[in-house]
């Protein structure tokens, strides 16, 4: 064999390769795609055929009042000194019969506790701790003399998992809804959050509901005063991001009883649970998913009926990052997180046992975060090399992208349409008009830009690094 | 030219067509949300219009042209929203108006014969509104609904209307000896107890399961009639918690001095959630006797009753 030919075979071994790769990520983004359809398709006819919660809190109210059960809000918090006092005002005005407010001060380095004690007039008390899950110290406990239903932890600082675990330990209601306190809950999201347990016969578990960001709004006094598009094209990205995760993957999932993560920006959970599975995990920069993943776990190991379900019409308003640095480590500590949760409940893999979550949910988990992203760039990048190597025409290149862009634009339309006909928050024809052009921009660049962080986070997970990056949010618009 | 390249132009052609459909379905949804934004200050006018030629029909058979070219659903909403405001005689005549004019009729039918969804937006519809045959078509609903949803819709609306079946028949239309009690049926129960004790009392005292039992004890204590507590003190001693549970949950809403003879001894209930509980009805009725039997429940095996224990020894001492 001469050399010449020798190397001609190398390269069509390349090729071939090269070719083989791309079919198989080809078959792993066409899966995730049938995938996303699937879930659009079943939540808009969940939306059309559900029975709605009740439309006003003036009906919820009437309806409730008598027969709430006690809420415990559960608010870590770290360095807030300047949005503190506004977070926990708003709290405490929820719309809600028997609350009390759980403020654990993760050992802000700032004023943060001082200013609570100020303003809410904090005095040290003595309260028994009904569950010891945290694993740092609590260096006090405070009541206020002002509002009985507000309690401060104050505690060295061990993180957002380790600080609602302590805050778990004090709460004393039936029921305990975690939030980050600097996240807003509309004035009505605790009632409608605590509906579907009124009826509930004990088998719900944990009920989520729809994260919303607030860039661009005006918020004053810890609400939402003003709905308003944010000005930036990354936020707008987001916003279809969250329309998309939450409107139509969420409420699938939950119909199908594989909702596997409930954001950690608001949740209601029975406590009873989160304390007999041992609360948050701290080894984990993903504690929102798999403290959902480990209540699956535990209820079909121990053989017991349950659900965990979602309410789009719940709405926590969030910052989200406004920078791209912000987004990368965000998305990257999501990825991780992911990543961290697989590995950990990995057992239950493709196990008869655990049911649709082993069988389906966790599958889809690991298309979707582990062979996902770089399956997806990959194709990205093959394409274009392909082509310079003559395997391919332009005209195919253009098909690939036009198919990739089509796709993505479609799920994110019918997935504002779905929004406009079912809840319409979006607040003016202009901003629905500026969202569609969104949906069409975000495959030009956001994309692939949060493929590329979510391998980034890939890495992270890989060096086991374990860190926190901070989200670079910009802050609430206020009035 | 290979295959993949008329496959690719295929493909191409796919994504011009979908480029401008989606672009069309865009700017419908665009033009539909902005044509909604427009006729908001013609809807708000509408129903101004239609709510004084209502008003004015009703005091003094006025002519209403709006209200005649009206639809049924505008027509409806505006009734809806003035019966929210009215009470009595007035609240009277709209129901009857809305009943004449047929405004109902669709609601009614919906009630009956639609699938759930439809049929509890047709319940809410009837029982924000109310009357006589809205309350005949919900009980009937209650009656007969296939789904239990559905039911309990219709319950829940009844019992805003005041116009709930005796606690015998609801147990049997909510299908309350199988289904697992929840916090819903807990309030429905207590709404009952507005008829008066009688039923309840009757209810509490056959051989039911203990969680309907406990239903109606714990609904007793929403009948603010103090000739209960005999009833009440026997649940104490049941062999079942929740009755005994629910005994003392009602004894602590009728807040009546004299139960405290049968809830002291029950803070050495051997269950720890009765004896919680009887902590904290020592401090809801004041029982100032109770203050030191509780202090010795701070050390109790059950953090629950040492919590509830430390929370009432602070409130029972700082009572004069």
């Amino acid at each position: 064999m001469t050399g010449q030919a020798l190397l001609n075979m190398l390269s069509d071994i390349g090729v071939t390769t090269l070719i083989a790769i791309g079919l198989l990520c080809f078959l792993v983004v066409t899966i995730r795609n049938l995938v996303s359809t699937i879930q659009l398709i079943l939540a808009a006819r969940i939306f059309a055929t559900r029975i709605r919660p009740a439309r006003r809190s003036y009906d919820l109210w009437t309806r409730y009042a008598d027969l709430a059960l006690p809420v415990s809000v559960i608010a870590p918090c770290f360095n807030e000194e300047l949005s503190i006092a506004d977070s926990v005002r708003a709290l405490l005005a929820l719309e809600y019969p028997d609350h009390e407010v759980i403020l654990v001060n993760d050992g802000s380095s700032d004023g943060t506790l001082q200013t609570v004690i100020d303003e809410f007039d904090m005095r040290p008390i003595e309260r028994e701790q009904l569950a010891d899950l945290q694993r740092t110290r609590i260096l006090g406990v405070y009541g206020s003399a002002r509002y009985p239903n507000l309690i401060l932890i104050d505690k060295q600082n061990g993180r957002k998992a380790d600080a609602v675990n302590a805050g778990l330990g004090f709460a004393a209601a039936p029921l305990v809804c975690v939030i980050d306190a600097d996240s807003i809950i509309e004035p009505d999201g605790l009632l409608r959050a605590a509906e579907p347990f009124m009826a509930d016969d004990g088998r719900l578990m944990a009920v989520g509901g729809a994260i919303r960001i607030a860039n661009g709004s005006i918020v004053n006094g810890g609400h939402v005063r003003e709905i308003r598009l944010p000005g930036q094209w990354l936020a707008r990205f987001q916003i279809l991001e969250y329309l998309r995760a939450f409107l139509t993957a969420r409420m699938a999932n939950a119909r199908l009883g594989m909702l596997m993560l409930i954001s950690g920006a608001f949740g209601m959970f029975r406590r009873a649970v989160l304390v007999d599975i041992g609360g948050y995990r701290h080894d984990t920069v993903g504690e929102d998913l798999e403290i959902v993943t480990r209540i699956h776990r535990r209820m079909r190991e121990e053989g017991r009926p349950y659900r965990v379900d979602f309410l789009p019409e719940i709405i926590c308003w969030t910052d989200a990052p406004a920078t791209w640095t912000g987004l990368r480590n965000q998305r990257a500590r999501w990825q991780q997180g992911a990543l961290e949760t697989i590995g950990r409940h990995s057992p239950m893999l493709l196990r008869p046992r655990y049911g649709r979550i082993g069988m389906v949910g966790l599958p889809l988990l690991i298309i979707e975060d582990v062979l996902g992203p770089p399956c997806e760039l990959f194709g990205y990048l093959l394409i274009p090399i392909l082509y310079f190597m003559g395997v391919e025409s332009g005209i195919v290149v253009l098909a690939f992208f036009s198919l990739t862009v089509l796709f993505g634009t479609a799920l994110s339309l019918a997935t504002l349409a779905l929004e406009e006909v079912q809840l319409r928050r979006t607040p003016k024809a202009k901003d629905l008009l500026m969202l569609g052009i969104a949906a069409i921009v975000e495959n030009l660049g956001y994309r692939q830009a949060n493929l590329a962080f979510r391998l980034y986070g890939v890495w992270r997970f890989v060096k086991k690094d374990v860190r926190w990056a901070s989200a670079g949010r910009a802050g609430f618009t206020r009035a | 030219m290979p295959i993949a390249d008329h496959v690719a132009r295929i493909a191409v052609l796919i994504c011009v067509f979908g480029a401008l459909f989606m672009a069309a379905a865009l700017l419908f949804i665009v033009m539909r949300r902005d044509r909604l934004e427009k006729g908001r200050r013609s809807r708000a006018d509408l129903m101004l219009a239609l709510t004084r030629e209502i008003m004015g029909h009703l005091q003094d058979g006025e002519a209403r042209p709006v209200f005649t070219r009206a639809k049924v659903r505008d027509k409806l909403k505006a009734v809806s929203r003035m019966i929210q405001l009215v009470r009595g005689e007035d609240q009277a005549r709209l129901i009857a108006f809305a009943e004449r004019e047929g405004l109902l009729d669709d609601a009614m039918r919906a009630v009956k014969k639609a699938g759930p969804r439809e049929q509890v937006e047709a319940i809410r519809l009837l029982g924000s509104v109310g009357g006589e045959r809205a309350v005949e078509t919900l009980r009937e609903a209650l009656h007969r609904a296939k789904s239990l949803e559905v039911r309990l819709e219709a319950a829940g609306w009844l019992a805003r209307l005041d116009a709930l079946p005796d606690p015998r028949s609801l147990i049997s239309d909510l299908a309350l000896e199988e289904q697992q009690i929840t916090p819903l049926h807990r309030a429905l129960f207590s709404l009952l107890a507005r008829n008066g004790p009688e039923q309840l009392v009757a209810l509490a005292g056959m051989p039911l399961r203990p969680a309907i039992k406990a239903l109606a004890v714990e609904a007793l204590g929403w009948t603010e009639d103090y000739s209960t507590l005999r009833i009440l003190a026997e649940a104490s001693t049941d062999p079942n918690p929740p009755v005994r549970l629910a005994s003392i949950n009602a004894a602590a809403r009728l807040g009546h001095p004299d139960s405290a003879r049968w809830i002291l001894p029950m803070l050495n209930d051997p269950v720890p959630p009765v004896r919680s509980r009887a902590i904290t009805a020592c401090v809801s009725i004041g029982i100032a006797e109770g203050l030191e039997p509780i202090r010795a429940l701070r050390a109790d095996p059950s953090p629950w009753v040492r919590l509830r224990a430390q929370q009432a020894e602070q409130l029972l001492a700082a009572t004069p």
